[in-house]
Protein backbone atom coordinates (compact mmCIF):
# COMPACT_ATOMS: atom_id res chain seq x y z
CA UNK A 1 0.00 0.00 0.00
CA UNK A 2 2.70 2.45 0.95
CA UNK A 3 4.50 4.06 -1.88
CA UNK A 4 7.81 4.89 -0.31
CA UNK A 5 9.17 1.75 -1.91
CA UNK A 6 10.48 3.51 -4.95
CA UNK A 7 13.03 0.87 -5.74
CA UNK A 8 15.12 2.03 -8.60
CA UNK A 9 13.36 0.17 -11.35
CA UNK A 10 15.75 0.05 -14.34
CA UNK A 11 12.90 -0.21 -16.82
CA UNK A 12 11.17 2.80 -15.31
CA UNK A 13 14.40 4.78 -15.30
CA UNK A 14 14.87 3.96 -18.97
CA UNK A 15 11.30 4.99 -19.83
CA UNK A 16 11.75 8.28 -17.96
CA UNK A 17 14.95 8.97 -19.87
CA UNK A 18 13.22 8.31 -23.19
CA UNK A 19 10.17 10.33 -22.20
CA UNK A 20 12.40 13.25 -21.28
CA UNK A 21 13.52 13.43 -24.86
CA UNK A 22 9.89 13.98 -25.86
CA UNK A 23 8.83 10.39 -26.58
CA UNK A 24 5.10 10.25 -25.93
CA UNK A 25 4.89 6.46 -26.12
CA UNK A 26 7.41 6.06 -23.32
CA UNK A 27 5.50 8.55 -21.22
CA UNK A 28 2.20 6.77 -21.87
CA UNK A 29 3.77 3.52 -20.76
CA UNK A 30 4.73 5.19 -17.47
CA UNK A 31 1.26 6.70 -17.11
CA UNK A 32 -0.32 3.31 -17.73
CA UNK A 33 1.61 1.85 -14.82
CA UNK A 34 0.22 4.34 -12.36
CA UNK A 35 -3.05 5.51 -13.81
CA UNK A 36 -5.25 3.44 -11.47
CA UNK A 37 -3.59 4.80 -8.35
CA UNK A 38 -3.52 8.34 -9.66
CA UNK A 39 -7.12 8.12 -10.74
CA UNK A 40 -8.18 6.88 -7.33
CA UNK A 41 -6.53 9.91 -5.72
CA UNK A 42 -8.22 12.26 -8.17
CA UNK A 43 -11.58 10.57 -7.69
CA UNK A 44 -11.46 10.77 -3.90
CA UNK A 45 -10.40 14.40 -4.00
CA UNK A 46 -12.76 15.55 -6.73
CA UNK A 47 -15.71 13.43 -5.66
CA UNK A 48 -17.04 12.42 -9.08
CA UNK A 49 -15.76 10.60 -12.13
CA UNK A 50 -16.09 13.43 -14.63
CA UNK A 51 -14.05 15.88 -12.58
CA UNK A 52 -11.54 13.18 -11.70
CA UNK A 53 -11.05 12.38 -15.40
CA UNK A 54 -10.62 16.07 -16.22
CA UNK A 55 -8.03 16.50 -13.48
CA UNK A 56 -6.20 13.34 -14.60
CA UNK A 57 -6.05 14.49 -18.18
CA UNK A 58 -4.73 17.91 -17.26
CA UNK A 59 -2.25 16.44 -14.84
CA UNK A 60 -0.81 14.02 -17.38
CA UNK A 61 -0.46 16.70 -20.01
CA UNK A 62 1.31 18.92 -17.48
CA UNK A 63 3.50 16.00 -16.43
CA UNK A 64 4.56 15.25 -19.99
CA UNK A 65 5.36 18.87 -20.68
CA UNK A 66 7.20 19.26 -17.40
CA UNK A 67 9.01 15.93 -17.30
CA UNK A 68 12.35 17.69 -17.63
CA UNK A 69 11.61 19.12 -14.20
CA UNK A 70 11.59 15.63 -12.66
CA UNK A 71 14.70 15.47 -10.52
CA UNK A 72 14.84 11.82 -9.60
CA UNK A 73 13.32 10.18 -6.55
CA UNK A 74 9.94 8.50 -6.74
CA UNK A 75 8.31 9.08 -10.09
CA UNK A 76 4.94 8.10 -8.65
CA UNK A 77 5.29 10.71 -5.91
CA UNK A 78 6.16 13.30 -8.55
CA UNK A 79 3.08 12.33 -10.59
CA UNK A 80 0.97 12.37 -7.43
CA UNK A 81 2.08 15.91 -6.75
CA UNK A 82 1.04 17.00 -10.23
CA UNK A 83 -2.31 15.25 -9.88
CA UNK A 84 -3.03 16.91 -6.54
CA UNK A 85 -2.05 20.27 -8.03
CA UNK A 86 -4.42 19.67 -10.93
CA UNK A 87 -7.17 18.80 -8.45
CA UNK A 88 -6.48 22.00 -6.51
CA UNK A 89 -6.76 24.00 -9.72
CA UNK A 90 -9.93 22.24 -10.76
CA UNK A 91 -11.53 22.72 -7.36
CA UNK A 92 -10.55 26.36 -7.32
CA UNK A 93 -12.13 26.76 -10.73
CA UNK A 94 -15.39 25.34 -9.53
CA UNK A 95 -15.70 26.70 -6.02
CA UNK A 96 -19.28 25.73 -6.03
CA UNK A 97 -19.58 24.42 -2.50
CA UNK A 98 -19.87 26.97 0.29
CA UNK A 99 -17.70 25.38 2.92
CA UNK A 100 -19.08 27.32 5.87
CA UNK A 101 -22.46 25.60 5.89
CA UNK A 102 -20.73 22.24 6.10
CA UNK A 103 -18.38 23.37 8.81
CA UNK A 104 -21.33 24.24 10.99
CA UNK A 105 -22.47 20.63 10.90
CA UNK A 106 -19.44 19.28 12.66
CA UNK A 107 -18.85 20.52 16.11
CA UNK A 108 -16.11 18.33 17.40
CA UNK A 109 -16.62 16.00 20.23
CA UNK A 110 -18.56 18.01 22.75
CA UNK A 111 -21.82 16.14 22.24
CA UNK A 112 -23.48 13.93 24.82
CA UNK A 113 -21.65 10.73 25.57
CA UNK A 114 -24.47 8.63 24.16
CA UNK A 115 -23.50 9.77 20.68
CA UNK A 116 -20.08 8.24 20.91
CA UNK A 117 -21.27 4.70 20.53
CA UNK A 118 -19.07 1.90 19.28
CA UNK A 119 -19.61 -0.12 16.17
CA UNK A 120 -19.71 -3.89 16.53
CA UNK A 121 -16.57 -5.91 16.91
CA UNK A 122 -16.35 -7.31 13.41
CA UNK A 123 -14.45 -4.23 12.36
CA UNK A 124 -14.94 -2.01 9.38
CA UNK A 125 -13.09 -4.13 6.85
CA UNK A 126 -15.96 -6.55 6.92
CA UNK A 127 -18.54 -3.93 6.20
CA UNK A 128 -16.72 -1.54 4.03
CA UNK A 129 -17.53 -3.66 1.02
CA UNK A 130 -21.07 -2.67 1.55
CA UNK A 131 -22.06 0.20 -0.59
CA UNK A 132 -23.67 2.12 2.23
CA UNK A 133 -20.52 2.53 4.26
CA UNK A 134 -18.34 3.17 1.22
CA UNK A 135 -20.78 5.82 0.00
CA UNK A 136 -21.01 7.42 3.40
CA UNK A 137 -17.22 7.53 3.70
CA UNK A 138 -16.98 9.07 0.26
CA UNK A 139 -19.47 11.77 1.25
CA UNK A 140 -17.60 12.33 4.49
CA UNK A 141 -14.37 12.87 2.55
CA UNK A 142 -16.12 15.31 0.23
CA UNK A 143 -17.35 17.30 3.20
CA UNK A 144 -13.80 18.12 4.26
CA UNK A 145 -12.07 21.38 3.40
CA UNK A 146 -9.77 20.85 0.40
CA UNK A 147 -6.50 21.01 2.32
CA UNK A 148 -7.62 18.41 4.84
CA UNK A 149 -9.24 16.22 2.19
CA UNK A 150 -6.08 15.95 0.14
CA UNK A 151 -3.94 15.03 3.15
CA UNK A 152 -6.48 12.44 4.28
CA UNK A 153 -6.67 10.86 0.82
CA UNK A 154 -2.89 10.68 0.50
CA UNK A 155 -2.49 9.25 4.00
CA UNK A 156 -5.41 6.96 4.75
CA UNK A 157 -6.41 5.92 1.25
CA UNK A 158 -3.09 5.96 -0.59
CA UNK A 159 -0.90 5.06 2.37
CA UNK A 160 1.73 7.76 1.96
CA UNK A 161 3.80 8.58 5.04
CA UNK A 162 3.73 11.99 6.71
CA UNK A 163 7.11 12.80 5.25
CA UNK A 164 6.10 11.82 1.74
CA UNK A 165 2.94 13.93 1.96
CA UNK A 166 4.95 16.90 3.19
CA UNK A 167 7.17 16.46 0.13
CA UNK A 168 4.30 16.02 -2.31
CA UNK A 169 2.34 19.03 -1.06
CA UNK A 170 5.43 21.10 -0.19
CA UNK A 171 4.14 21.91 3.27
CA UNK A 172 5.81 21.48 6.68
CA UNK A 173 5.48 18.17 8.51
CA UNK A 174 3.51 19.80 11.33
CA UNK A 175 0.93 21.03 8.82
CA UNK A 176 0.45 17.49 7.53
CA UNK A 177 -0.04 16.19 11.07
CA UNK A 178 -2.58 18.79 12.09
CA UNK A 179 -4.56 18.64 8.83
CA UNK A 180 -4.72 14.86 9.03
CA UNK A 181 -5.81 14.93 12.66
CA UNK A 182 -8.60 17.39 11.96
CA UNK A 183 -9.68 15.55 8.83
CA UNK A 184 -9.97 12.22 10.63
CA UNK A 185 -11.95 13.77 13.47
CA UNK A 186 -14.34 15.35 11.00
CA UNK A 187 -14.87 12.15 9.05
CA UNK A 188 -15.53 10.34 12.32
CA UNK A 189 -18.05 12.98 13.36
CA UNK A 190 -19.69 12.81 9.94
CA UNK A 191 -20.13 9.05 10.31
CA UNK A 192 -21.57 9.47 13.79
CA UNK A 193 -23.92 12.18 12.62
CA UNK A 194 -25.19 9.99 9.77
CA UNK A 195 -25.04 6.60 11.38
CA UNK A 196 -28.71 6.00 10.62
CA UNK A 197 -27.59 5.59 7.00
CA UNK A 198 -25.26 2.71 7.84
CA UNK A 199 -26.34 -0.88 7.37
CA UNK A 200 -28.26 -2.28 10.30
CA UNK A 201 -25.49 -4.50 11.50
CA UNK A 202 -23.11 -1.68 12.21
CA UNK A 203 -25.62 0.87 13.29
CA UNK A 204 -25.17 1.52 16.97
CA UNK A 205 -28.13 0.33 18.96
CA UNK B 1 -9.39 26.04 43.63
CA UNK B 2 -11.95 23.80 41.97
CA UNK B 3 -12.29 26.08 38.96
CA UNK B 4 -8.59 25.87 38.21
CA UNK B 5 -8.56 22.11 38.59
CA UNK B 6 -11.51 21.76 36.27
CA UNK B 7 -9.74 23.90 33.73
CA UNK B 8 -6.70 21.68 33.93
CA UNK B 9 -8.84 18.61 33.42
CA UNK B 10 -10.47 20.09 30.33
CA UNK B 11 -7.07 20.98 28.92
CA UNK B 12 -5.93 17.40 29.43
CA UNK B 13 -8.90 16.14 27.36
CA UNK B 14 -8.01 18.54 24.60
CA UNK B 15 -4.32 17.67 24.82
CA UNK B 16 -5.17 14.00 24.37
CA UNK B 17 -7.74 14.61 21.62
CA UNK B 18 -5.17 16.61 19.67
CA UNK B 19 -2.80 13.64 19.76
CA UNK B 20 -5.10 10.70 19.04
CA UNK B 21 -4.34 10.83 15.33
CA UNK B 22 -0.60 10.79 15.97
CA UNK B 23 -1.08 8.08 18.58
CA UNK B 24 -2.90 5.99 16.00
CA UNK B 25 0.06 6.26 13.63
CA UNK B 26 2.58 5.54 16.37
CA UNK B 27 4.07 9.00 15.98
CA UNK B 28 4.20 10.03 19.65
CA UNK B 29 7.33 9.89 21.73
CA UNK B 30 7.22 7.43 24.65
CA UNK B 31 6.41 10.08 27.25
CA UNK B 32 3.47 11.46 25.29
CA UNK B 33 2.24 7.99 24.49
CA UNK B 34 2.22 7.02 28.17
CA UNK B 35 0.30 10.19 29.01
CA UNK B 36 -2.30 9.49 26.33
CA UNK B 37 -2.70 5.88 27.40
CA UNK B 38 -3.05 6.84 31.06
CA UNK B 39 -5.76 9.31 30.16
CA UNK B 40 -7.61 6.84 27.95
CA UNK B 41 -7.70 4.38 30.86
CA UNK B 42 -9.28 6.98 33.13
CA UNK B 43 -11.57 8.88 30.79
CA UNK B 44 -14.48 7.04 29.22
CA UNK B 45 -15.34 9.92 26.89
CA UNK B 46 -11.86 10.13 25.39
CA UNK B 47 -11.65 6.34 25.22
CA UNK B 48 -14.83 6.28 23.11
CA UNK B 49 -13.48 9.06 20.97
CA UNK B 50 -10.33 7.01 20.44
CA UNK B 51 -12.26 3.86 19.53
CA UNK B 52 -14.49 5.61 17.01
CA UNK B 53 -11.52 7.41 15.49
CA UNK B 54 -9.62 4.17 15.09
CA UNK B 55 -12.67 2.54 13.56
CA UNK B 56 -13.06 5.41 11.11
CA UNK B 57 -9.45 5.25 9.94
CA UNK B 58 -9.65 1.48 9.53
CA UNK B 59 -12.77 1.94 7.44
CA UNK B 60 -11.04 4.57 5.28
CA UNK B 61 -8.04 2.30 4.75
CA UNK B 62 -10.34 -0.53 3.72
CA UNK B 63 -12.18 1.49 1.07
CA UNK B 64 -12.15 -0.54 -2.12
CA UNK B 65 -9.85 0.90 -4.80
CA UNK B 66 -11.44 2.71 -7.70
CA UNK B 67 -9.92 1.83 -11.03
CA UNK B 68 -9.45 4.24 -13.86
CA UNK B 69 -12.53 3.90 -16.08
CA UNK B 70 -10.52 4.27 -19.28
CA UNK B 71 -7.01 4.68 -20.53
CA UNK B 72 -5.53 8.10 -19.96
CA UNK B 73 -2.79 7.65 -22.52
CA UNK B 74 -2.11 10.99 -24.18
CA UNK B 75 -2.56 11.54 -27.89
CA UNK B 76 0.03 13.55 -29.80
CA UNK B 77 -2.40 16.38 -30.53
CA UNK B 78 -3.06 16.76 -26.81
CA UNK B 79 0.53 17.62 -26.09
CA UNK B 80 1.32 19.60 -29.25
CA UNK B 81 2.93 22.84 -28.20
CA UNK B 82 0.67 25.78 -28.89
CA UNK B 83 2.29 29.20 -28.86
CA UNK B 84 1.68 30.37 -25.34
CA UNK B 85 -0.10 33.69 -24.97
CA UNK B 86 1.94 36.28 -23.17
CA UNK B 87 0.78 36.15 -19.58
CA UNK B 88 -0.36 39.18 -17.60
CA UNK B 89 2.77 38.98 -15.49
CA UNK B 90 5.03 39.50 -18.43
CA UNK B 91 2.77 42.18 -19.89
CA UNK B 92 2.86 44.09 -16.61
CA UNK B 93 6.63 43.68 -16.46
CA UNK B 94 7.07 45.15 -19.93
CA UNK B 95 4.69 48.00 -19.08
CA UNK B 96 6.82 48.75 -16.04
CA UNK B 97 9.97 48.67 -18.14
CA UNK B 98 8.41 51.10 -20.61
CA UNK B 99 7.37 53.39 -17.76
CA UNK B 100 10.91 53.17 -16.42
CA UNK B 101 12.32 54.37 -19.74
CA UNK B 102 9.85 57.28 -19.77
CA UNK B 103 10.73 58.27 -16.23
CA UNK B 104 14.43 57.98 -16.97
CA UNK B 105 13.92 60.26 -19.97
CA UNK B 106 12.04 62.74 -17.83
CA UNK B 107 14.75 62.61 -15.21
CA UNK B 108 17.41 63.19 -17.84
CA UNK B 109 15.50 66.15 -19.28
CA UNK B 110 15.13 67.63 -15.81
CA UNK B 111 18.81 67.22 -15.06
CA UNK B 112 19.67 68.99 -18.32
CA UNK B 113 17.49 71.86 -17.20
CA UNK B 114 19.25 71.87 -13.89
CA UNK B 115 22.70 72.20 -15.41
CA UNK B 116 21.58 75.26 -17.36
CA UNK B 117 19.27 76.90 -14.87
CA UNK B 118 17.02 79.67 -16.01
CA UNK B 119 14.19 81.49 -14.25
CA UNK B 120 11.71 79.85 -16.63
CA UNK B 121 12.71 76.38 -15.46
CA UNK B 122 12.06 77.01 -11.83
CA UNK B 123 8.27 76.64 -11.62
CA UNK B 124 8.23 73.54 -13.78
CA UNK B 125 10.73 71.73 -11.61
CA UNK B 126 9.48 72.85 -8.25
CA UNK B 127 6.71 70.25 -7.70
CA UNK B 128 9.08 67.36 -8.17
CA UNK B 129 11.45 68.60 -5.55
CA UNK B 130 10.19 68.16 -1.99
CA UNK B 131 13.32 66.90 -0.29
CA UNK B 132 12.64 64.47 2.55
CA UNK B 133 13.07 65.81 6.03
CA UNK B 134 16.05 63.61 6.90
CA UNK B 135 17.85 64.69 3.81
CA UNK B 136 17.15 68.31 4.63
CA UNK B 137 18.68 67.78 8.05
CA UNK B 138 21.78 66.17 6.60
CA UNK B 139 22.18 68.96 4.11
CA UNK B 140 21.79 71.51 6.79
CA UNK B 141 24.59 69.85 8.72
CA UNK B 142 26.81 69.71 5.68
CA UNK B 143 26.13 73.29 4.93
CA UNK B 144 27.07 74.31 8.40
CA UNK B 145 30.38 72.60 7.95
CA UNK B 146 30.96 74.11 4.57
CA UNK B 147 30.03 77.64 5.32
CA UNK B 148 30.02 77.88 9.12
CA UNK B 149 27.52 80.62 8.88
CA UNK B 150 24.42 81.37 10.90
CA UNK B 151 23.15 78.49 13.08
CA UNK B 152 19.73 78.70 11.38
CA UNK B 153 20.30 78.87 7.65
CA UNK B 154 17.44 80.09 5.51
CA UNK B 155 15.61 77.40 3.52
CA UNK B 156 16.83 78.85 0.25
CA UNK B 157 20.34 77.41 -0.02
CA UNK B 158 19.74 73.90 -1.15
CA UNK B 159 21.35 71.86 -3.81
CA UNK B 160 20.29 70.20 -7.01
CA UNK B 161 16.57 69.56 -7.21
CA UNK B 162 15.74 71.71 -4.26
CA UNK B 163 17.28 74.89 -5.53
CA UNK B 164 14.33 76.03 -7.62
CA UNK B 165 12.05 75.92 -4.59
CA UNK B 166 12.36 79.64 -4.38
CA UNK B 167 9.48 81.07 -6.37
CA UNK B 168 10.24 83.48 -9.18
CA UNK B 169 8.96 86.49 -7.24
CA UNK B 170 11.06 85.89 -4.17
CA UNK B 171 14.01 84.66 -6.16
CA UNK B 172 14.95 88.16 -7.22
CA UNK B 173 15.13 89.40 -3.64
CA UNK B 174 16.58 86.36 -1.92
CA UNK B 175 18.91 85.12 -4.60
CA UNK B 176 22.14 84.34 -2.81
CA UNK B 177 25.37 85.75 -4.00
CA UNK B 178 27.47 83.73 -6.44
CA UNK B 179 29.90 82.65 -3.77
CA UNK B 180 27.06 81.11 -1.75
CA UNK B 181 25.60 78.88 -4.46
CA UNK B 182 26.62 75.31 -3.64
CA UNK B 183 28.14 73.39 -6.54
CA UNK B 184 25.33 71.52 -8.39
CA UNK B 185 27.15 68.24 -8.21
CA UNK B 186 27.56 68.22 -4.44
CA UNK B 187 25.79 64.94 -3.53
CA UNK B 188 25.87 62.75 -6.63
CA UNK B 189 22.52 60.92 -6.24
CA UNK B 190 19.91 62.76 -4.25
CA UNK B 191 17.03 60.49 -3.24
CA UNK B 192 14.32 62.34 -5.09
CA UNK B 193 10.82 60.89 -5.68
CA UNK B 194 11.81 60.35 -9.31
CA UNK B 195 14.76 58.24 -8.26
CA UNK B 196 12.56 56.22 -5.92
CA UNK B 197 10.06 55.70 -8.73
CA UNK B 198 12.83 54.57 -11.08
CA UNK B 199 14.11 52.17 -8.48
CA UNK B 200 10.66 50.71 -7.79
CA UNK B 201 9.89 50.31 -11.49
CA UNK B 202 13.19 48.55 -12.11
CA UNK B 203 12.68 46.27 -9.12
CA UNK B 204 9.08 45.54 -10.11
CA UNK B 205 9.92 44.70 -13.71
CA UNK B 206 12.75 42.37 -12.72
CA UNK B 207 10.65 40.75 -10.00
CA UNK B 208 7.66 40.13 -12.29
CA UNK B 209 9.83 38.70 -15.04
CA UNK B 210 11.48 36.36 -12.55
CA UNK B 211 8.05 35.30 -11.19
CA UNK B 212 6.80 34.71 -14.72
CA UNK B 213 9.80 32.55 -15.53
CA UNK B 214 9.35 30.58 -12.32
CA UNK B 215 5.66 30.00 -13.05
CA UNK B 216 6.27 28.79 -16.57
CA UNK B 217 8.89 26.30 -15.42
CA UNK B 218 6.86 24.87 -12.57
CA UNK B 219 5.17 21.56 -13.51
CA UNK B 220 1.79 23.10 -12.73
Amino acid sequence: MASSASFPDPEEARLIEVARSGDLEAFNELARRYQDRLYHIAYRIMGDHDSAADAMQEALIAAFRGIRGFRGGSFLAWLTRIVTNACYDELRRRRRRPQASLDALFVVDQGPEAEMTLPPVEGPEFYVERRELADLLHRAIQSLPEDQRIVLVLSDIEGYSYEEIAGILQVPLGTVKSRLSRARMRVRDFLLAHRELLPGTIRPS
Amino acid sequence: MPLFRRRLKTDEHQWVQDRLSLYLDGRLDPGERARVEAHLRDCATCARSWETLRWTVQALRALPPVRAPRSFALRPEQVARVPQPVGWLRRTAWAMAAALILVLGLDFALSLGRIAPGPAMAPAVAPAAPAPQAEREALRAMEMEDHTRSPEPSPAPMFGLAVPQATPTTAAEQLPGPEEIPPPSAPAFPLSPLRILEFLLLLGAIGLLALDRWRSQRPR
